[in-house]
């Protein structure tokens, strides 16, 4: 695991396929593949990017996470998230804007079913073309077809 | 020798991480990985046989014994041990080039006055 400690300060981006920690203060660019560990001694302004990321510290920019963000108590963030998975514990601070999704990737199966779920303008398109949803028709042959086992996404569809 | 040259690091950058840009602070660091800019500290610079340094190198002492392209300032003392590799100049007030090693570029010492490596201190703490 790549360490920077507190008394460290780099401008700079940093990539790689390790976890890293931050303690010390870092203004630019993360892209890793890893684990991003934000200790309560760091404050960090700029673009991070990594699987997942766990803070403490202050940070400000936008943070993009494949599987999940946490800000721990006593953490401050100002700016963008965009994370399948955000945990908020008592005592961290949040002012912006946060996108929940499979990051990097706008669009696909998941956010499908939470789009037809809200009755999305592709949720009536499917409806026009008098087609069911790829996915909703196997949910319908997996639980045995039938009326009464009807898929979520559909039951919530006709509702609408 | 090898005593005061290897305080424990109290940061590293591993040898999956890259790390473009430059580098400040009051403390030790451990290069396992790829560096490129530059790095000034008040601590050591140890530069690991999986070391990949492109980068300018001030600390108060500093171990190659990865490759180093750049300009390398020990205030104190630098070595490069026998897998190490430095391509580009450095200046140091002791310097310690082992057998095996490779070294092409031009070398400086500094003056041996305590006063020298304290104001050289300077900077790197503000």
């Amino acid at each position: 695991m790549t360490t920077l400690g507190a008394a460290l300060k780099f401008k700079g981006h940093i990539t790689g396929d390790d976890d890293l920690k931050i303690a010390g203060t870092f203004e630019g660019e993360v892209a890793i593949k890893g684990e991003l560990f934000v200790a309560s001694t760091a404050v960090i302004s700029g673009d991070i990017s990594a699987r997942s990321i766990s803070s403490e510290g202050d940070m400000r920019g936008m943070l993009t996470a494949q599987k999940t963000i946490r800000l721990r108590s006593g953490a401050g963030m100002k700016g963008s998230l965009k994370t399948p998975q955000l945990t908020m514990e008592k005592g961290a601070l949040l002012n912006g804007e946060v996108t929940m999704g499979p990051a990097g990737q706008p669009k696909t199966a998941k956010t499908d079913t939470l789009a037809r779920l809200v009755g999305s303008p592709d949720d009536r398109a499917y409806k026009q073309s008098g087609q069911q949803p790829a996915d909703a028709r196997s949910t319908a042959v997996a639980d045995g077809v039938g009326g009464e086992t009807t898929p979520v996404a559909q039951t919530t569809g006709k509702a609408k | 020798m090898k005593d005061d040259t290897t305080r424990p690091a109290t940061s590293l950058i591993s040898r999956r991480a890259t790390i473009e840009g430059d580098i400040l602070g009051n403390e030790s660091l451990a290069i396992e990985g790829v560096v490129k800019g530059s790095v000034k500290l008040s601590g050591n610079i140890v530069v690991e046989t999986s070391g990949n340094v492109e980068a300018d190198l001030e600390a108060e002492n500093v171990v190659i014994r990865g490759r180093v392209r750049g300009y390398v300032m020990a205030r104190q003392h630098l070595v490069i041990a026998p897998s190490g590799k430095l391509i580009g100049d450095f200046a140091a007030r002791s310097v310690d080039i082992q057998q095996g090693a490779h070294f092409e570029g031009r070398s400086q010492m500094l003056a041996a006055s305590p006063n020298a490596s304290t104001s050289a201190d300077k900077p790197a703490t503000a």
